[in-house]
């Protein structure tokens, strides 16, 4: 241990090999590169940057709310934290997150391409997101935006006077670095597989990303526009969503969550793919109904786009519309629950190996149960004008959110540094980390459900004394989670130094980017592979993990 | 094969990317990607669409009294404007199809200055005399008479959806001075797929306006006023 | 002047189908037509929102044969193509056609004689 540094290429037994990270050196490298993996890199660093930055946020709202009164900020502060909490995480840490990063680095990988169809635009589309992301930096720096990240009119439009345009045009800028990413990702799915890649060989990670991908194209450009109109209308004073002035606040919202919805299956679609990769590959056998689970990707997308509404029962919306969106939103439980199924069914009588990805993957399947099933709670039309904007909220997106998103992202990239770094983590401590992170979330997020019912509203500073013992198990519950996440931070990078060689395939996994070196070289393959079999083509032997030969 | 050899030719002149097998494939790669594009772009539109329905439907008649303000005269003979810049625009991509390259520099040159008469048309005719007349929301609004606020939400929708329209003109007119040049120097010899995507952006925006066309100029008729 | 056939030997005809110019002037007047006729339809009444939706049966009419012959999806090799087309045209109906049901029944606060539980029952 410990000699795995760069001069790891004079070590004896391991011959010196140019690969992606030391093909080239120097800051332009890497800032000019069209490398789909160099990229992935940049994304990693500046999406974990803006993943600090919103759990800081998150930080100071949990001690917050340790008192009753609120134990640190004020409430105009508080509702800055909370919008830039919001607004960070979900536009500049998990929307990009698993495709950028995980989706960049693999998907030609895993189609056995030698780069993504349009590398140019791959690089544009992060300057894009790295401007969106300054742009709101600099709003949070000059003062902030109290409107939650849902920028509901006429309270951005008129009332606030938090920084609402440096904040819309972060989220109007940051759409078009998602457009380009998804038209790149579907080019590429279309075009750039390798002979014998057909469609139904694919893993599928790449139909999840697929289906992400045209979320991407058709939702992102209404909440740029919806953006721009928020602008204009605060700019220019035209009554475009304002009431007094004939406009329609209602109308926002519509806009809004036309994307909004879609939006949160940008986030946990992602995930779902990686899951059903760890399943297969730590199980050791082929995904149970992979064509019902390809497809149910499809269909949550699709459906996606029809549920909107159920963020809106209490807006002021007609109830036949109510009636509508309640029952599309019923309907998305069910392709949810085909992979959540099949995925319990690929386990059964599989060898199945506690590594730590599938550590997260297990929790996934859990934590994303139980957000989707509370989803069930609040798409009824009754029950959720007693439930809505309450904790119970909170805690139903953040068991999605974080306990399936984030839980993915993390499981993934465990699965994939390997292949990323071309070092090994070390294995203990990454199980001790799901661990912790799985008992924190459940401790923040457990008692939020609770205090929901029990009627605490979301969005608030202050609370009634009687809240008290179970916001005190929420915030020290957020403390474990934060330990969590520090602890593969560290590993991680020390592994980066310090890991022992990976290896090309160090679990035994199926699939083209296990084929390749670890790191691959600049072109992913030496000879561009001719795909011969089905994924997840695990036969019947044991589960070896750890052996780095292949 | 002449195909093939045409594959070699580019391939040898470093026009088919790295990343790509051969020229089909960029080909193909290239047109999905900007129809992917273009999907977005019509959601894009689609926001200030729907917003001008759902008002539309609620103010009928204040947007009729906002739409008879517009000149149909000037609307209609922009509209025939950009269908001649389509025309000569499928003729260019024609041309470059067949690496005629002084046809082609013709018709792109021919395309840029219709985009640039419908600007002028656009900005210098019209929007100077809707904002002399006081008809600008939020800048100069001096209408007063029955449905006021409405008629000025209309107002907003017209100047947003034919300045968002104006703003990819621009963009377009852009790109064809980059072809232009670049046809100039004879960079699309048998290799026209950069001019035929243009083409697509192009004819894309014509077709937004031939929407925008009857929803904002011909709104309820023109009949009895 | 002699017409190119589209099966003339041009080197890159490979995979583009090229059209011939007299059909391009064909579509051009055509569409020079639909814009006068749907500027003189608004000068007539038609009744009610028939104008309307004259206007917007003429202006789909010119898109799809702007869309068929001058973007060439007529001949495209990219069945894929139609697709992102249809599902673009798709998902801006559903966006314009729900968010229009929800304003249009906004103000139906009890529900409409039919819808008895009885509906429901057999």
């Amino acid at each position: 241990m410990g000699t795995g540094n760069s001069i790891a290429l004079s070590k004896p037994g391991e011959e010196y090999r140019v690969h992606y990270l030391n093909a080239k050196y120097g800051i332009k490298s890497w800032l000019l590169t069209t490398d789909h993996k160099r990229i992935a890199w940049l994304y990693f660093i500046s999406t974990s940057f803006f993943f600090v930055i919103g759990g800081l946020a998150a930080t100071f709202m949990r001690l917050n709310l340790v008192s009753p009164q609120g134990a640190l900020v004020q409430p105009a502060t508080y509702n800055k934290l909370f919008t830039m909490h919001g607004t960070i995480m979900i536009f500049f840490f998990l929307a990009p997150a698993v495709p950028t990063v995980l989706g960049n680095f693999l998907i030609p990988m895993m189609i056995g391409a030698r780069d993504v169809a349009f590398p140019k635009l791959n690089l544009l589309s992060w300057y894009i997101f790295i401007t969106a992301g300054a742009t709101f930096l600099w709003c949070a720096i000059s003062g902030g935006v109290a409107t939650g990240w849902t920028f509901y009119t006429p309270l951005s439009s008129t009332y606030t006077n938090t920084h609402v345009i440096s904040a819309a045009m972060a989220v109007f800028i940051s759409g078009f670095s998602s457009i380009l990413t998804g038209l790149n990702f579907i080019v590429t799915i279309h075009k750039m597989r390798a002979p014998g890649m057909t469609w139904f060989r694919l893993p599928l990670f790449i139909w999840a990303l697929y289906a992400t991908s045209i979320i991407f194209i058709l939702a992102m450009p209404v909440i740029a526009i919806t953006m721009a109109l928020l602008v204009v209308e605060r700019i220019f004073h035209v009554g475009i969503f304002d009431p007094a002035l004939g406009g329609d606040p209602v109308l926002f919202q519509h806009l809004f969550w036309f994307f909004g919805h879609p939006e949160v299956y940008i986030l946990i679609l992602p995930s779902l793919g990686v899951i059903s990769e760890l399943i297969a590959a730590f199980s050791r056998r082929r995904v149970f109904g992979y064509e019902f689970v390809a497809f149910s990707s499809f269909a949550i997308a699709f459906i996606s786009f029809l549920v909107w509404g159920h963020h809106m029962f209490v807006s002021g919306q007609s109830i036949y519309a109510g009636i509508f969106f309640s029952a599309m939103t019923m309907a998305v439980a069910i392709p949810s629950a085909v992979k959540v199924f099949n995925w319990i069914a690929t386990l059964y009588k599989g060898s199945v190996a506690l590594d730590a990805p599938m550590l997260y993957a297990l929790g996934f399947i859990g934590l994303f149960t139980i957000g989707g099933l509370t989803g069930l709670y609040l798409a009824s039309t009754g029950l959720d004008i007693f439930l809505h904007d309450t904790y119970f909220v909170v805690a139903h997106f953040h068991y999605i959110m974080v306990g399936g998103a984030i839980m993915g992202y993390m499981g993934g990239l465990h699965y994939w540094w390997p292949k990323m770094t071309g070092k090994r983590y070390p294995e203990h401590w990454a199980r001790v980390a799901a661990l912790i992170i799985f008992i924190g979330f459940n401790l923040t997020f457990g008692p939020q459900f609770i205090l929901g019912v029990e009627g605490m509203p979301r969005r608030y500073a202050t609370y009634p004394p009687k809240f008290q013992f179970l916001n005190i198990m929420s915030s020290a519950g957020a403390s474990i989670l934060a330990v969590g996440y520090l602890l593969p931070a560290i590993y991680l990078l020390w592994s980066i130094k310090y890991g022992p060689a990976a290896g090309p395939n160090p679990w035994g996994a199926k699939g083209l980017e296990w084929t390749t070196a670890s790191p691959p070289p600049v072109h992913n393959f030496d000879v561009i592979p001719i795909v011969t079999e089905e994924a997840y083509a695990y036969g019947h032997e044991p589960a070896v993990v750890g052996s780095a030969a292949s | 094969m002449a195909n093939e050899q045409v594959t070699v030719a580019e391939e040898h002149r470093g026009l088919v990317k790295e990343q790509f097998d051969d020229s089909l494939q960029q080909y193909q790669a290239s047109n999905l990607g900007m129809w992917l594009f273009l999907a977005t772009e019509v959601l894009f539109f689609g926001g200030l669409l729907a917003s001008l329905t759902i008002y539309r439907y609620q103010y009928f008649h204040a947007f009729a009294i906002g739409s008879h303000f517009l000149s149909v005269f000037w609307g209609g003979t922009n509209t025939a404007v950009l269908i001649c810049s389509s025309l000569t625009m499928a003729l260019a991509v024609r041309a470059a199809q067949l690496s005629k390259r002084k046809d082609l520099i013709v018709f792109l040159v021919f395309t840029l200055c219709l985009g640039i008469l419908f600007l002028f048309i656009k900005f210098g005719e019209e929007w100077h005399h809707e904002y002399l007349e006081g008809l600008a929301p939020g800048v100069n609004f001096t209408y007063h008479g029955p449905h006021a606020p409405h008629v000025e939400l209309f107002m907003f929708f017209y100047f947003a959806l034919t300045g968002l329209h104006a703003l990819h003109m621009i963009v377009g007119c852009g790109i064809l001075i980059t072809l232009i040049i670049l046809a100039a120097r004879n960079r699309f010899k048998e290799h026209f797929t950069p001019v035929e995507i243009a083409g697509l952006y192009w004819h894309f925006v014509d077709i937004v306006w031939i929407f925008l066309y009857p929803l904002l100029y011909l709104l309820g008729g023109r009949f009895g006023h | 002047m002699t017409q190119e056939a589209p099966s003339s030997p041009s080197a890159t005809a490979g995979f583009a189908h090229i059209e011939r110019k007299r059909l391009y002037i064909a579509i051009w007047i055509t569409l020079l037509c639909l814009t006068a006729l749907t500027t003189a339809v608004a000068y007539v009444d038609l009744g009610g929102a028939w104008n309307t939706v004259v206007a917007l049966l003429i202006a789909v009419g010119k898109a799809s044969i702007v869309v068929l012959f001058f973007m060439h999806v007529r001949h495209v090799i990219e069945r894929m193509i139609r697709v992102v087309i249809v599902a673009a045209i798709f998902f801006l109906a559903l966006l314009i056609i729900i968010t229009v049901a929800d304003i249009a029944t906004r103000g139906m606060l009890s529900s409409p004689h039919w819808l008895t539980p009885s509906f429901f029952l057999w």
